[in-house]
């Protein structure tokens, strides 16, 4: 039988927006709070993973190699990882595959990411470069307009409205009220969501992620050295991975993405399981769209039907299938490099039935689903006790 | 010594290389060029270079009819920084009937575009150096 990988640490500093921290800081605070339950030291970490999506963001080149060395693993084989807004779930998929090679037996992935050190235009520049510089960003179409544009198509080709949007986000923003890490932790009325400023119609700001600082880390070993490191480890079941044309134009869909399907079909090939048994899910909803759609990708529900289950709070605890009940990147935020290991640290959370006032019910299998810039970068990972 | 460029878009991330160029100005003289691959046929809009598909570099100029079927739009309230001073414009994507579709700022309208409506692609020259296309409705 072959030797699973297993996440047997896990770590989470505060998202938000954290002044008095940098990188350094962040991927420290994570780190230290991973130690806090953790029967080995660093000592028995071989080697770490450093996701950061941007180095515009906080002004340091090559800026792993000084995560690296704040928490304590300089002298070690390291590497960086870069795919947008997936650049978390990247990180612990090139672990995994050091692992199964048999390269290091542990590996510390840590995620982090400062974004509030630039003006919001700024940073709303910083992101929009990561549309196609040639052909469609010299329009000026922010990250929020891409999204946009698929919610037009979507509520053009399927009836989705307005309200269906705005329920996505007050969902999330339930649920990050009762999450300590999280960088908004309060609640938003249906009216107030619906009448928030517009931001690229039809997206207004309860539509829109958070920009934020945080960190996350895990740490991954092979499942017969698991028992050393904790009495709980957390299996990994499934990972697939796609992606999509780069210009928006080209798409062969605006309602879906078609990276998403193709890893959500593998994820769950490898894992054999189907949709239904997924217990609860994080999925990307940098906006409220990108989380209608997911559902639809993932085959929770039909293509077109997102809209109307988040409306009928299919997607709540008690639900058919709970979806980001730590608040997702609308309400925790949206630390770039930090949020597909986030995704996994709530999950283990959720699947050792320590999420507290969110819990979901016996939970055994989590998945995740992480998007980089409009689809060109996907990874689903399914995770089980 | 070297062509002068026309530069593409209302602002520039890159350098604008001659397959951009090219393209510019023709835009210039009002027609819009993709390329097709002698290969196998795989047209592209914009114009590349190679084929992507079977990585032949004989790429025929392809003249692409200017009337489109708009497939998505978005209203652009909080801009980038370099485009703070334009906004609200409205982004738009229009499909061509040779199956290819560009993203241009569909501007002339005074109320809010819905996907389907028919629109037409037309160059609009900014400054000397500088060439965009934009939709209009048809």
């Amino acid at each position: 039988m072959s030797d699973d990988v297993v996440i047997v640490g896990a770590g989470h500093s505060k998202f938000g927006k954290r002044k008095d921290e940098g990188i350094r800081e962040l991927a420290f605070e994570a780190v230290q709070d991973l130690l806090k339950d953790f029967n080995k030291g660093l000592d028995d970490i071989d080697a770490s993973v450093v996701g950061i999506a941007g180095e515009e963001f906080s002004g340091q080149g090559a800026p792993a190699a000084v995560v690296v060395d704040e928490i304590g693993m300089a002298g070690k084989p390291t590497l960086r990882v870069e795919s947008a807004c997936a650049t978390g779930t990247a990180g612990i998929k090139a672990a995994y595959g050091w692992i199964k090679a048999g390269f290091y037996d542990a590996v510390m992935v840590v995620g982090v990411e400062k974004m509030t050190s630039v003006s919001s235009a700024r940073a709303t520049e910083l992101m929009a470069r990561a549309g196609d510089v040639r052909w469609e960003s010299p329009f000026g179409v922010s990250f929020p307009g891409y999204y946009a544009l698929m919610a037009s198509a979507h509520m053009a080709q399927y009836g989705t409205t307005r309200e269906m949007l705005s329920s996505v986000g007050v969902k999330n923003h339930f649920y990050g009220a009762k999450n300590p890490l999280a960088h908004i932790q309060k609640e938003v009325s249906l009216e107030e969501a619906m009448s928030s400023i517009p931001i690229a119609h039809p997206l207004n700001l309860y539509d829109c992620s958070l920009i934020s600082d945080g960190a996350a880390a895990i740490v991954l070993t092979k499942e017969s050295l698991a028992k050393e490191f904790t009495d709980t480890p957390i299996k990994i079941r499934g990972i697939g991975s796609g992606s999509d044309n780069m210009m928006m134009s080209e798409r062969e869909s605006l309602t879906s993405l078609r990276g998403a399907k193709m890893a959500a079909q593998k994820a769950y090939k490898m894992a054999g399981i189907t949709p239904d048994q997924v217990d609860v899910a994080e999925v990307h909803d940098c906006f409220t769209i990108a989380e209608i759609i997911a559902t639809e990708d993932l085959g929770f529900f039909e293509p077109g039907e997102g809209g109307k289950a988040a409306l009928d709070q299919q997607t709540y605890i008690g639900g058919k299938i709970p979806v980001n009940v730590d608040g997702g990147l609308k309400s925790k935020g949206h630390p770039l490099g930090a949020t597909g290991v986030s995704q996994a640290v709530e999950l283990r959370k959720q699947l050792l039935g320590e999420a507290k006032n969110r819990q979901v019910d016996g939970a055994e299998i989590g998945l995740s689903h992480n998007v980089g810039q409009t689809g060109q970068f996907v990874n689903v990972m399914i995770y089980s006790r | 010594m070297s062509e002068e460029k026309l530069n593409f878009g209302h602002v520039s991330y890159e350098e604008t290389y001659p397959v951009v160029s090219r393209f510019s100005k023709k835009l210039k003289d009002g027609r819009l060029i993709g390329s097709k691959c002698s290969k196998c046929g795989k047209v592209f809009l914009p114009p590349r270079r190679g084929c992507n598909n079977c990585f032949s570099t004989e790429m025929e100029e392809i003249e692409i009819g200017t009337e489109a079927t708009m497939t998505a739009f978005t209203v652009i309230h909080f801009a980038p920084e370099s485009f703070s001073d334009k906004a609200p414009y409205i982004a738009a994507i229009g499909k061509f009937e040779e199956g290819v579709s560009l993203l241009a700022h569909l501007v002339g309208v005074t109320s809010m575009p819905s996907v389907g409506m028919k629109m037409k692609l037309v160059p609009q020259e900014i400054g000397k150096n500088r060439i965009v296309y934009k939709f209009i409705k048809a």
